[in-house]
């Protein structure tokens, strides 16, 4: 494993948004010492089996899993996850929108949000990209039970459940009690200026999306409503 | 915690989704056809019938669930105003669905380089794609204030310059007149 490498890994079906978001990616600001690397899986069978050829086909220690149609605003985003991860060795996983309970009814987004991603209409007016640096020190960073798969950094490999989660749904809500169960944190930044833009400007396929919740509640029935820490090992 | 209170919430909620499945299945290829229809015959009457059968018929549906159906009634929008008030509309040079919503995102995308400033390089591919796909006044007010943007003075200032050489001084003024709203 080369714990000076991020790769970032993506699953793709749409060239015009791949190469918008590659874009953003390549104006990101590489830590001192550190190199990158970009995964891209063409038309995977599901999100799980996607993310699990290129987890295995990389030797990078930080791997970030994103979405086709996430920007990364935060040009110092790499070492910035970087000092989180350092931080606290037991951060495994760090996402940018996350939730502090197992919401009751499985639906992640119930829960109390932590994190940000950009609005268009922001509480307050957001300060320019060009000025805005993350500071640990000052923003720090909330822990989360789950966090929004649109973007989701790991420091260590678990392998995403191909079995059963063989859509595009849930397999963020169930990643994230692998990483509590093994005894891992999931940190996410607190940001006053968010750091990804999410363009999901298509709703999901709700038909399997409910499929898969009733598999969660199944499965982590016995975290429902829990807070984080009341689940981490 | 009443857990089978929530629990059954989602259900119904899940539920309405599954019987509205089809029927939203049905809505979407409907305008994704009269699209395709539409734009291959340059047919802006069939175009503009998708206005109110998104808006107020059976294609609410999907304006509801599909974010392309938003997306998609702003086009014909800024379409509708355009074959009042200008030359030429946004769907001049698609003969497609795909090729209008290609142009929509580059377009996206360009205003979205412009606001962020990446780079110098990326602020002059983008100025250059806008400069050689020009907008009318309504495409620019339009796409900018109602897509996921936080659009500033000086982006603002920035589309007018890049479309001056191409609007005249009554577009300038429309212009005015919108980012005034």
């Amino acid at each position: 494993m080369n714990d000076h490498k991020f790769c970032f890994i993506i699953c793709t079906n749409n060239d015009l948004y791949l190469s918008e978001c590659i874009h953003y990616l390549q104006h990101l600001n590489i830590p001192e010492g550190y190199e990158i690397d970009l995964l891209t899986i063409q038309d995977a069978p599901c999100m799980t089996q996607g993310y699990n050829q290129a987890m295995n086909q990389t030797d990078a220690k930080y791997k970030i899993y994103m979405h086709q149609d996430v920007f990364i605003l935060n040009r110092n985003f790499l070492g910035d996850i970087l000092q989180i991860f350092q931080s606290d060795k037991q951060i495994g996983m760090i996402g940018m929108v996350g939730y502090e309970n197992v919401s009751a009814d499985g639906l992640m987004w119930h829960g109390k949000r932590v994190g940000d991603l950009y609005k268009k209409k922001p509480d307050t007016p957001y300060t320019p990209l060009s000025e805005y640096h993350y500071s640990i020190q000052k923003e720090s960073y909330s822990f989360a039970a789950e966090i929004d798969g649109f973007l989701m950094a790991t420091a260590y490999d678990i392998p995403w459940n191909t079995e059963e989660i063989t859509g595009w749904d849930f397999y963020d809500a169930f990643h994230s009690m692998y990483f509590l169960d093994r005894g891992y944190k999931i940190a996410v930044p607190n940001q006053l200026h968010p750091w990804c833009m999410h363009d999901d400007g298509v709703v999901l396929n709700m038909t399997n999306y409910n499929k898969y919740r009733k598999l969660f509640i199944e499965s982590y029935g016995h975290y429902l409503g829990k807070h984080y820490s009341e689940i981490l090992k | 915690m009443n857990t089978p209170y929530i629990n059954q919430e989602a259900e119904e909620y899940f539920k309405t989704l599954a019987d509205n499945k089809e029927v939203l299945d049905i809505c979407y290829q409907h305008i994704c056809n009269t699209l395709d229809e539409g734009l291959a015959k340059l047919d802006f009457e069939k175009l503009l019938s998708l206005i109110p059968y998104i808006t107020t018929g059976e294609g609410h549906l999907a304006f509801e669930h599909i974010g392309e159906s938003r997306r998609i009634l702003r086009i014909l929008n800024i379409i509708s105003l355009e074959l009042k008030y200008c030359d030429g509309t946004f769907a001049t040079e698609c003969f497609s669905k795909d090729e209008l919503m290609a142009k929509y995102f580059l377009t996206l995308f360009a205003f979205r380089r412009l606001l962020f400033e990446l780079s110098e390089d990326s602020v002059n591919e983008a100025t250059q794609y806008l400069q050689a796909n020009p907008l009318s006044p309504f495409g620019v007010y339009i796409l900018a204030s109602e897509e996921l943007l936080t659009p500033t003075r000086s982006f603002w200032e920035t589309l007018a310059d890049i479309h001056a050489p191409y609007w005249s001084p009554a577009d300038m003024q429309q212009f005015s007149l919108l980012i005034q709203q």
